[in-house]
């Protein structure tokens, strides 16, 4: 399936209610599976990948409602949502970006007039993060372009949309594993891999990363892991051990205030600290591995 | 002077868990706000609430851009995960489905202390106890 012809099955619930029956219904539906909860006109509302038994999801959805609130008072609406009603939203705000001297992000539904030695990655994010609309994706195209020599390995760490992958093929990178773990986002990289056609030179697998599964994808020359602080602090042996010594290293999702100890951190697992690149409150830097 | 607010989003998402896909990509995407940006710095904010549904009130403005406050989750849910309880009692009052200790009420009383209307700990833990009851659950000490 293709992320146009998706549906999604719509849970919604209230009550007659005071503030803590909101998040019991909240709870209640991120139980269900939902990512998140919206609230809209007085009802929690969430939304479904289609169940394989869709006949069967409503009275399903109705009766897990009742039996995680046990509330008397609860109402349960339950409707379908078509995608490509929201793809729009998603759309919204997005434009050409110029990141570097040479690369260019296009969003795929927009014209770009290219110079000839511009190296355009051509992005539809779908559901998947990763636009050059975020510091952190431009701090990371940024280093990249800095340092990637042709002809290296490289490993993308929750590669999202895929855009950081594409970009290091069209830079020359011999070959690129992406780890995403989120499977939403794993069909939009799909789909800008393909449309980039670097398909030759870009795999990837559908998996959440830890360290002992980062030793076994190496030794890669350099690694990109653009998550969050939080994510990646667990993760700086699993790195040093996926790279070949003298390897580079691209850490991202990193707040200004997380970076002195974020730096020191990376430093103490056997890094050098090369470059730092600062995009509004967002810092992306580059480490090499000691030899 | 004050930017004109021209949206207004409440969300309830687990901590360090927020992503593009919907409900929450839709919900921001129609306001026109940066959906990657509210996700990576929810997600920063909330690391130490790691899968914990957190209230969210996001605030738009003309100019897109946005601002966010996190709230602390409510007591049923903070009690819930104190004592490792799936979900609330069918019937309250009559199924006793758990117990709670004194300690953990007080532990829920210090994170909830500046959202309750409450004038010391103890006020703070008698509110807790009063939830936990309503839930079904027996309240120890």
């Amino acid at each position: 399936m293709t992320s146009s012809d998706r549906r999604w099955l719509e849970i919604a619930a209230r009550c007659t209610a005071n503030e803590e029956i909101e998040t019991l219904l909240a709870e209640a539906l991120v139980s269900l599976g939902g990512r998140a909860v919206v609230e809209e006109d007085g009802w929690q509302v969430t939304h479904l990948e289609e169940p394989e038994d869709a006949e069967g999801a409503e009275a399903w959805a109705c009766a897990e409602m009742e039996a995680l609130t046990g509330r008397s008072d609860l109402e349960v609406r339950i409707r379908w949502q078509e995608h490509e009603d929201w793809a729009e939203s998603w759309k919204r705000g997005l434009a050409p970006r110029r990141i570097t001297d040479r690369l260019v992000v296009r969003p795929s539904w927009t014209d770009f007039e290219a110079k000839p030695t511009d190296l355009v990655i051509v992005l539809d994010p779908g559901m998947a993060f990763g636009t050059a609309e975020h510091g952190t994706t431009r701090g990371s195209l940024r280093l990249l372009d800095a340092v990637l020599s042709q002809g290296e390995t490289i490993l993308d760490i929750g590669s999202g949309s895929g855009i950081l992958s594409v970009a290091a093929a069209l830079l020359g990178a011999a070959d690129v594993l992406a780890i995403e773990g989120d499977r939403l986002a794993c069909e939009a990289l799909a789909e800008n891999v393909t449309s980039n056609r670097v398909s030759d030179r870009v795999r990837h697998s559908v998996e959440w990363a830890d360290s002992e599964k980062l030793a076994k994808w190496g030794p890669v020359d350099g690694v990109i892991a653009n998550i969050e602080s939080g994510q990646l602090r667990p993760l700086l042996d699993g790195f040093h051990a996926a790279l070949r010594p003298g390897g580079w290293l691209i850490l991202s999702g990193i707040l200004a205030e997380e970076w002195d100890g974020m730096r020191s951190q990376t430093e103490q697992r056997h890094f050098v600290f090369q470059a730092v690149d600062a995009d509004g409150e967002w810092r992306s830097a580059l480490f090499k591995r000691k030899a | 002077m004050a930017k004109k607010v021209v949206g207004f989003i409440k969300l309830h998402v687990p901590g360090g868990q927020a992503n593009p896909a919907p409900p929450v990509g839709p919900a921001l995407g129609q306001h026109g706000v940066n959906i990657m940006e509210f996700c990576k710095q929810f997600n920063a904010r909330t690391q130490d609430k790691q899968g914990i549904t957190t209230p969210v009130e996001i605030k738009v403005y003309a100019d897109r851009s946005f601002t966010f406050i996190t709230k602390t989750p409510p007591a049923s849910v903070l009690i819930k995960r104190a004592i490792g309880l799936p979900k609330g009692s069918a019937v309250p009052n009559r199924d006793k489905i758990g117990k709670i200790s004194r300690a953990q009420m007080e532990e829920i009383a210090q994170v909830k202390m500046e959202d309750l209307n409450a004038d010391d700990l103890n006020a703070a833990v008698q509110m807790i106890a009063g939830t936990a009851r309503s839930m079904g659950i027996e309240v120890e000490g």
